[in-house]
């Protein structure tokens, strides 16, 4: 019997796990692009804005390299460093288009964590 | 990782589905339910494997799933004989008093070859010996003779047999094996009593010693290598 137990409470867990990840995945996608498109629209603390979300990311760095495909992590990565290149650069034109492209980016990988037809098949 | 959760759950559901109407004759050594979990755990953990750009957990949520669905679909079934039908199936009455039942070899699509060959495989070559065939639910056919084509036993002859004695590895390789002798209801006391009667001094120079259930004592020496 315990080991049936084991099984039921693995199969919950499992379970409880994966919509606890759903959520953590998209408030904190939905954070950083909220912070992204703040950067977007404030010329002046633009800079800080990014260096925000960007920080907010890359504190969970270990947990996202668990739970999310490497190459989407390395995406959003590169995309919060062309907003950054952007902002250097002058080019605010440039940083709210790569921060609404970024904002995309990073609404994709949460939907891809939502049990939805399309992401299921 | 709620979506290969419910991947792997729709994708069993489909693959056993798939399974069941594909037939016992389909299946070999296997139920339903364990072919379909060796199926896709096989591809499942070799995945992330393959690829580092995917999070190992990809391929471990979807095998503790399966693990988790199959000890829960046989517990289930082992309390219950309707759901058991229902996983597993029936096994078919193929050959029923020396005739076959020709729609339920139709049913089960297995064709007279594949019967007379697992027939032979089993060491009957004529149908009219045979008193009842079940194809199993594992694919696996069961053959039951008339008596009179059925192996002599013992029994059947009214000949007297002594039972024969079951032993116990206690050495193996050298290395005692304390629980099996404590099973035995012995201990290492009586053990080296036993290897000195062999003319060893420690178990490291046994290869192997069984004890059988009157405590008889049978010991392998190691060979010394060349």
């Amino acid at each position: 019997m315990k080991k049936e137990l084991f099984t039921f409470a693995l199969l919950a867990s499992i379970l409880i796990f994966s919509v606890i990840n759903s959520v953590f995945i998209s408030d904190l996608t939905a954070k950083t692009g909220e912070l992204l498109l703040l950067a977007a629209e404030d010329e002046t603390s633009a800079e800080k804005l990014v260096s925000e979300a960007e920080a907010l990311w890359r504190r969970h760095d270990s947990y996202l390299s668990v739970v999310l495909r490497h190459s989407d992590i390395d995406g959003i990565e590169d995309a919060i460093y062309e907003i950054r290149r952007n902002i250097v650069s002058g080019n605010m034109a440039g940083v709210a288009l790569a921060a609404r492209m970024t904002n995309e980016r990073l609404k994709s990988v949460a939907r891809f964590e939502q049990p939805r037809i399309g992401s299921i098949f | 990782m709620m979506i290969s959760f419910i991947r792997t759950v729709i994708t069993f559901s489909v693959l056993f589905f798939a399974m069941r109407i594909m037939g016992k004759r389909q299946l070999g050594e296997l139920e339903p339910i364990e072919l379909t979990v060796a199926i896709l755990i096989s591809n499942l953990a070799s995945q992330p494997l393959a690829d580092t750009g995917t999070p190992l957990l990809y391929g471990l949520i979807p095998v503790l799933t399966l693990l988790c669905l199959q000890v829960i679909i046989t517990l289930i079934s082992a309390r219950s004989i309707r759901l058991r039908r229902i996983l597993g199936g029936n096994p078919s009455i193929i050959i029923e008093n020396g005739r076959i039942d020709q729609n339920e070899l139709k049913s089960s699509r297995v064709s007279l070859d594949e019967l007379f060959q697992e027939l032979r495989g089993q060491g009957y070559t004529d149908v009219s010996e045979i008193k009842r065939a079940v194809l199993e639910t594992d694919g696996s056919l069961s053959i039951i003779p008339f008596d009179r084509y059925a192996p002599a036993t013992p029994d059947a002859l009214g000949i007297q047999v002594e039972e024969k004695k079951l032993a116990t590895a206690v050495i193996s390789d050298g290395r005692l094996l304390s629980s099996n002798l404590k099973s035995l209801g012995l201990n290492e006391k009586w053990l080296y009593s036993e290897l000195r009667k062999s003319g060893i001094s420690k178990p490291k120079d046994v290869f192997l010693m069984t004890v059988d259930s009157d405590n008889k004592a049978s010991v392998i020496k190691k060979e010394t290598g060349k």
